[in-house]
């Protein structure tokens, strides 16, 4: 994991200024000290966060293609509610808050499944605690959503726990 | 200008649009803060979102692809954060939340408030 | 085609424009602006493709990020009136 992170800024560093830099060794010094600088960072804050960074392993990359379109199909389906709520001749709310267990094992696992309800027009992520989101969803649709439990299935199988 | 690429690409910019301007919309519909970040967060997944994904149709399996695909990824990771950090910080605030079913969120101490581990 | 999804942006960030003149709340004013940013990024993305120069994609992925910092940091100065303070002490701006 901690060297897949090194890949990966690695990998963005030299997809953003071209490998051709490779010859310029000025700006090649340049940035292996900024990914390392990066690096560095990311194992403080990982240490910082309890260290159970265990969320992607390898066999996570793999799945996670499905995931994504998982997660496309719900979001778009969201939009499409919201759209309709917005354009609605007469706006017709429903507000309500609810807790909602996360049950997912890593706390990277708990904020993506965060960030998903987040990023789903329709609901957001108040607070994260003991194990429990806080979610503030519009109406009762939007909020069918997140109660149903797909959403946090999505996510733990991402996260490769119990499925 | 020709093309199916070309036709993929403008019926997807065009959607992108429209959901920008439904946004837009329902900034101003809503009538409460915490309605209007939904709002904003239909404009930053389906407005980007589209719009970004129809560029990528005229940039090929290319570095232009590679970095729409960057812009997307960290649209997609900053815009919950801001979302949810504001939300957080204005019912810290005592913002009031207009609600119609409170399902007792308060029980064990009032949520959203500063001053421990998850603040 | 372009130029239609440019139009829209535009439009969007107009609206933007107005709720954060209009408020109330500087909440509402900061999620305005935030939207405005990413609608920023959005134009600089099309436009480069409008006038065949895609490397204006680095200046979006620049302002992306930059849009993203800036944001927290005027939401942390509106709720502390500071940006080195210990967020712990003050609740109240």
């Amino acid at each position: 994991m901690r060297l897949g992170v090194l890949a990966l800024l690695a990998a963005v560093w030299l997809s953003l200024s071209g490998p051709y830099t490779v010859h310029e060794w000025l700006i090649f010094a340049f940035g292996v000290v900024s990914v390392a600088f990066v690096w560095r960072l990311y194992l403080a804050l990982d240490r910082a966060a309890g260290g159970d960074s265990e969320f992607f392993r390898a066999s996570s990359w793999l799945r996670l293609p499905r995931f994504l379109v998982a997660f496309a199909l719900k979001v778009a389906a969201a939009n499409l509610h919201t759209t309709k709520l917005i354009l609605a001749p007469k706006i017709e709310l429903h507000p309500r808050l609810r807790r909602v267990p996360a049950s997912q094992k890593t706390s990277f696992g708990q904020v993506l499944y965060a960030n998903f309800i987040t990023l789903t027009p329709g609901t957001i992520t108040l607070d994260l605690r003991d194990d429990e989101l806080l979610v503030y969803a519009l109406d009762a649709e939007s909020e069918a959503d997140v109660m149903d439990g797909s959403m946090d299935r999505d996510v733990l199988r991402l996260e490769g726990g119990s499925d | 200008m020709t093309g199916a690429l070309d036709i993929v690409t403008a019926v997807l910019l065009v959607a992108g649009g429209l959901f920008c301007v439904v946004g837009g919309i329902g900034l101003h519909r809503f009538s409460e803060f915490y309605q209007r970040t939904h709002a904003a967060s239909v404009t930053d997944t389906a407005g980007a979102g589209l719009m970004l994904v129809g560029l990528m149709f005229q940039g090929g399996i290319s570095m232009v692809t590679l970095k729409l695909v960057l812009v997307l990824a960290f649209l997609l990771f900053s815009s919950p954060a801001i979302a949810h950090a504001l939300v957080k910080a204005a019912h810290g605030h005592g913002l009031a939340l207009e609600l119609e079913i409170p399902d007792n969120p308060e029980k064990n101490g009032e949520p959203g408030r500063d001053g421990d581990a998850a603040g | 085609m372009y130029v239609a999804g440019m139009a829209a942006i535009v439009v969007t960030m107009f609206l933007a424009l107005a709720r954060a003149a209009i408020g109330p709340t500087v909440f509402d004013r900061i999620l305005a602006v935030n939207m405005f940013g990413t609608k920023t990024v959005l134009l600089i993305a099309v436009a480069g493709f409008l006038t065949g120069r895609p490397e204006w994609l680095d200046l979006a992925i620049v302002y992306t990020l930059v849009n993203f910092t800036g944001t927290l940091a005027v939401l942390r100065f509106a709720r502390f009136g500071n940006l080195a303070r210990d967020d712990r002490k003050a609740d109240r701006p």
